[in-house]
């Protein structure tokens, strides 16, 4: 073969083989292939996109043009489309080991930028490649450096690429860039700690735009370039008091750099220059930013200046000195925190215990058990915890000599920790040393009991009612609650039969509903109490109305309504009370009679209250409960009652309480309210369907009439459709 | 007392309150009274940046005194100091307010593409920092505050409590009570935890993004250029600023962004993960718009330990127990399969101590219970989440080197360049 036509040959095939790459010369799509697809998006599910990003892939590298030209129709659904289509294409191409289709996809969106107009519309593209373009969207992109509009979209995706080659195209563009884009530029370029950079941004540093002064001397300082170092030194003297505060932070981002580049000498002299320096109260963060940044360049050989910032008159850097201490302790420097501790005021002292504490040293336990018994408070309280987790149960023990020390803070502390261990590790040394407790550790640890529910201490605990102490008093009384089981009924009763503080009564009567909530079968809980009742004269039966409300069940309920018969006035309120409180269904007859019955609004409304929280609150079915509902319909008279009354049948979902609710639409106090319900009983939540309908549309309509909020009418208006949509598929 | 204990709830603005408050530092002590009180001299002092809704409330947060406003918006930053009284100054760049040696604790209450740069400057400024969540956009971001703060010595926490106070919402209890099950292993180990209607937790899918945005001008009274700050130069439309801001990718992260630190930052202390991230993350949803946020259907973490979490949009499964382990399930409700649950809980051990009063750690210099570290790695399991959401594809994670493994694509959504001058 000649030559000539062999190269022909060569160069035909080479052609033809790129074009199967690109896909793009023997199969162009048409139009109608591109609209058929955009038609899918968005997808479904990402098994779908799958699918559909293969489609898009298989109209080659002009059909992916054309397509990307749609985001410039004139039709906004097709746009949209566009936009899902082309960032679908995006997404599914960068995954791993999908590189061809990756680059094909990419050399598309660059392409199509030739042919957009919009500047929004690049910009999209941009974004795009921001997610998926390599090293061939370099050259193409740093193009856009140059525009006003579309140099900060370029940028993004030069950085997200970040190789050498994006670095090269900042600088280049650093020559012609101005204002806006040459602070993206330099930026940019910090953010590649560019040092081919430097020689070029260093005149920027003094410029009188701020934004620009800004990211330059962030720029130099990112590079760690040695050649900055005078720069960097005197940049803090510059410029606005927020630069001039910053500047010692971007001097020690300077000095991280440096010492990341080997220079770790004068790196560390220069940190410890800094925490020298910097001593005052409001620049507490330098001196904390320069140890932070010694001890990351000196690692253990930071630990003596550790030993020195934790002595500090500075709090904050006492306190950042601890914090990296604990990352360098070791059993060696145990001695050497010891002997710190000798130097230093209690408060330091203190914080040191509190950062040995944090170490895994169990070696420190009798160091901490010492500690316990310092003379100062603050020392003593700084023990605990540590001593706590050192020592684990053994240390219970110790902590009762502190409790007998009456501090209250110390006290409060030692109840914390003690809840920090099991019912077990406790309760028997509680048992063992309450009555040597003063009065103020005595509570603490009732309260301990109470917490740990430790019922074998009843007997403890009801001691202590009776000391003439009003605060142990107290205190006893408020533990029984989580003590007491149905062994204690009898006693309870006694206890509340001699009570006469409001507060003690209602006490004793949370204890005594608990104890009997012990007794097994349902039925015979309230027995005892209804016994007590029974035997109890004049207002004493006041006292054992309120627990029977808590107790339920029918036997409990005869008992109240028979006390509502009572000649006293008093016991009959009472029991009222009692009954408006009922947990029960079986109390609904005797609630809707008190609703009819009584011409007084407030316990009307108390009654009606209570019937509508039974009736919402049992297990009925909706119907049921629309049903019960229908029987107070009637009943409200009052603005309040009539809004208890939608607000119940808010709680049920179905047709028969949406229409009930729609009859108040005609009421202008109510109908925004009613409305609202409406839209809650209609709606689908997260237990339950919603309903649907043509009625439930008719009546949905009516109530968006009167609801302003627009994120409801946006649920109710997207709920209409949905329904809609339904009916037509069917 | 918490915190939260004392604070004023979070949609009352109390103008009256705030002029009261701002009207007793100057009240004597003879008329105060002696314990308790705090001088002016002694008393700590804030600025709050971001003054929209959110940021509003954060002026009632109580144990500082305010000092300062920040806003670019000039109707927010107006009606920030009609609530704040005279005292306190009015500024449009937070970096004049960093520049006050008399400010001790920035609140940032700006939409979250903005947290990491000014948590990052604040700390560098010498300030502590109260951080609206989610704490950072990216966890890249994340990464650089936790170095800035804990370089600079800084106390910082992020603005969710559920670890450590209040109700964990629906759920029917507080986070307590699970977490003593837990580290007591009465469930057993590994955990499942699933995060959704059924369970008690609303996903919030309303703060959708549009697609149909087209470009408007600009309000007089919002300087747009600063708003974006960081975030990419987009035609300004209503819809992409102020609350609405949360459905877009840009600034937030819709319901997923808003809500997940609330929701997950519990979660992550439950299983004891507060210094590590899931390795596996797997989401279920539709291809989402590369603007706006969507909808997704279920999202799954998986730890190295096989712990799991769960975050189901769909509510499936609608008997599913919030947690579970081999050994037993809580339930909503704090409900449990384990006999006599409450009386064996009660005999264990209580969890550690956490500092829950911000004013004392800031004193005390103290590490808040939920700090920069347990707080990124919160953050981090709902930006690990959005990118399994935008990416739609199985992703796997190291926890220590922060990255991604085998996916480039995925890293570069770790950190996205930022707009100049912005950086980090």
């Amino acid at each position: 073969m000649r030559k000539g036509t062999r190269t022909l040959a060569v160069v035909t095939t080479l052609f033809f083989m790129t074009a199967s790459v690109y896909g793009s010369v023997l199969k162009k799509a048409s139009p109608e292939d591109i609209i058929n697809i955009l038609a899918e998006f968005p997808a479904e599910s990402s098994a779908d996109m799958e699918e559909l990003a293969s489609e898009i892939l298989g109209l080659g590298r002009d059909g992916i043009v054309d397509l990307c030209l749609m985001l410039e129709s004139d039709e906004e659904a097709k746009r949209t489309s566009a936009e899902y289509a082309v960032h679908g294409l995006a997404v599914s191409t960068a995954r791993f080991l999908r590189e061809d289709d990756r680059f094909l996809a990419s050399k598309a969106f660059i392409r199509s930028l030739k042919f957009l107009k919009d500047k929004n519309t690049k910009g999209f593209i941009l974004s795009q490649l921001q997610l998926i373009g390599k090293r061939e969207a370099v050259k193409p992109v740093a193009r856009y450096l140059t525009d006003r509009t579309l140099c900060e979209p370029a940028a993004r995706v030069l950085l997200s690429i970040g190789t050498e080659r994006a670095e090269k195209a900042f600088i280049k563009s650093l020559d012609t860039a101005s204002g806006d884009r040459l602070v993206t530029v330099i930026k940019a370029l910090g953010e590649l700690r560019s040092r081919k950079a430097v020689k070029k941004i260093r005149p920027y540093v003094s410029s009188q735009d701020s934004d620009l002064r800004r990211v330059s001397l962030f720029a130099l300082a990112n590079t760690g370039d040695p050649s900055c170092m005078d720069l960097m030194g005197k940049a803090r003297l510059r410029s606005s008091v927020y630069e001039r505060k910053r500047a010692p932070l971007v001097y020690l981002l300077y000095v991280s750099r440096l010492a990341e580049a080997g220079y770790k000498e004068i790196s560390m002299n220069i940190c410890r220059d800094m925490i020298a320096g910097y001593t005052a109260e409001d620049e507490s963060q330098i001196s904390c930013s320069a140890l932070d940044l010694l001890v990351s360049i000196a690692g253990e050989e930071a630990r003596g200046d550790l030993l020195e910032a934790a002595g500090s008159q500075n709090m904050e850097l006492r306190r950042k000195a601890l914090e990296l201490s604990l990352g360098l302790y070791s059993a060696g420097m145990r001695e050497k925190w010891i002997q710190k501790t000798k130097e230093v005021s209690p408060e330091v002292q203190a914080e040191i215990l509190t950062m040995l504490g944090k170490t895994d040293d169990k070696s420190l336990a009798p160091f901490f058990r010492k500690k316990l018994h310092s003379e100062s408070h603050v020392i003593r309280m700084a023990a605990v915890m540590p001593l706590c987790a050192g020592e684990g149960q053994k240390a219970v023990t110790d902590l009762f000599g502190l409790l007998r020390s009456g501090k209250e803070e110390e006290i409060q502390l030692v109840k914390k920790a003690l809840l920090g261990f099991k019912a077990e590790a406790v309760i028997p040394e509680i048992k063992t040393r309450f009555k040597e407790m003063p009065v103020k550790a005595r509570m603490a640890l009732m309260e301990v009991i109470s917490e740990k529910r430790a019922f074998d201490c009843v007997d403890l605990v009801v001691s202590q009612i009776e000391t003439g102490d009003e605060d142990l008093r107290k205190t006893a009384l408020l533990s029984l609650e989580s003590i007491v089981d149905e062994d204690d009924i009898s006693m309870l009763i006694d206890l509340l039969g001699q009570a006469a503080d409001k507060k003690e009564i209602l006490w004793l009567q949370k204890a005594l509903q608990s104890a009997c909530g012990f007794i097994e079968t349902p039925e015979m809980r309230a027995d005892k109490v209804i016994s007590a009742l029974a035997e109890a004269e004049g207002e004493k039966k006041l006292l054992f109305l309120r627990p029977l409300s808590e107790i339920g069940g029918i036997k409990a309920l005869d008992a109240v309504l028979e006390a509502r018969q009572s000649k006293n006035p008093k016991v009959s309120l009472e029991a009222f009370s009692a009954l408006v409180q009922w947990k029960g269904l079986e109390a609904s007859d005797e609630l809707l009679a008190a609703c009819r019955e009584t011409s007084d609004k407030k316990y009307r409304y108390l009654a009606l209250r209570s019937y509508i929280r039974i009736v919402t609150g049992s297990e009925l079915d909706g119907e049921e409960k629309s049903a019960m509902m229908h029987r107070v319909k009637g009943i409200p008279q009052e603005v309040e009652e009539k809004r208890l009354f939608l607000s119940g049948l808010g709680e049920i979902k179905t047709l028969c309480s949406m229409k009930e609710a729609a009859f108040f639409l005609e009421n202008e106090e109510l109908r925004e309210q009613a409305a609202g319900v409406m839209a809650q009983i209609a709606l689908p939540e997260p237990l339950c369907n919603g309903l649907s309908g043509d009625e439930v549309m008719s009546l949905l309509e009516r109530a968006l009439v009167f609801i302003e909020d627009e994120y409801q009418r946006e649920q109710i208006l997207d709920y209409i459709k949905e329904m809609r949509d339904s009916k037509e598929n069917k | 007392m918490s915190d939260r204990d004392r604070s004023v709830s979070r949609r009352i603005f109390i103008k009256k309150g705030i002029q009261a408050a701002a009207a007793a530092v100057i009240v004597p002590r003879a008329v105060l009274g002696g314990k308790g009180f705090t001088s002016p001299s002694d008393q700590l002092t804030k600025a709050v940046i971001g003054v929209g809704g959110m940021g509003r409330v954060h002026l009632h947060y109580p144990g500082a005194r305010l000092m300062a406003v920040c806003d670019v918006d000039e109707k927010h930053l107006k009606l920030a100091l009609e609530m704040a009284g005279p005292d306190v100054k009015g500024y449009k760049d937070f970096r004049e307010v960093l520049e006050r040696s008399d400010i001790d604790i920035v609140h940032i209450a700006t939409p979250p593409h903005w947290h990491g740069i000014i948590s990052k400057t604040a700390a560098e400024a010498g300030k502590d920092i109260w951080c609206e969540k989610p704490m950072t956009r990216t966890i890249e971001e994340g990464k650089k505050v936790v170095r800035a703060v804990q370089k600079n010595g800084r106390i910082f926490r992020v603005n969710t409590w559920f670890r450590f106070s209040d109700p964990f919402y629906k759920l029917g209890s507080t986070v307590q009570p699970i977490k003593k099950a837990v580290m007591n292993r009465m469930l057993g180990w590994p955990l499942k935890v699933t995060v959704s209607g059924v369970t008690g937790f609303d996903w919030k899918f309303y703060w959708k993004g549009r697609t149909d945005l087209k470009p408007q001008r600009v309000p007089k009274e919002l300087d747009y250029n600063f708003w974006l700050g960081p975030a990419p130069l987009k035609p300004y439309h209503p819809h992409r600023v102020h609350t609405t801001f949360r459905g877009y990718w840009d600034y937030d992260g819709g319901g997923l962004g808003d809500m997940g630190m609330h929701y997950l930052d519990p979660v992550q202390y439950i299983l004891e993960k507060d210094g590590t991230s899931p390795v596996e993350i797997e989401a279920d949803c539709s291809q989402q718009h590369p603007d706006a946020c969507l909808t997704w259907r279920r999202i799954e973490l998986k730890y190295a330990d096989g712990c799991k979490i769960i975050l189901d949009g769909e509510n499936r499964d609608k008997k599913v127990p919030f947690i579970e382990g081999p050994e037993g399930k809580i339930f909503r409700g704090i409900r449990s399969d384990i006999l006599d649950f409450k009386q064996r809980l009660a005999r264990l051990p209580d969890p550690a101590q956490q500092e829950t009063d911000f004013s004392n750690a800031v004193r005390k210099r103290k590490k808040f219970a939920l700090n920069e570290e347990n707080g990124h790695r919160s953050c981090t399991i709902v930006n690990l989440s959005k990118i399994a959401v935008r990416l739609g594809r199985p992703l796997r994670f190291d926890p220590d080197k922060q990255c991604f493994i085998g996916d480039p694509q995925a890293d570069r959504l770790l950190h996205q360049p930022m707009r100049a001058p912005w950086h980090m």
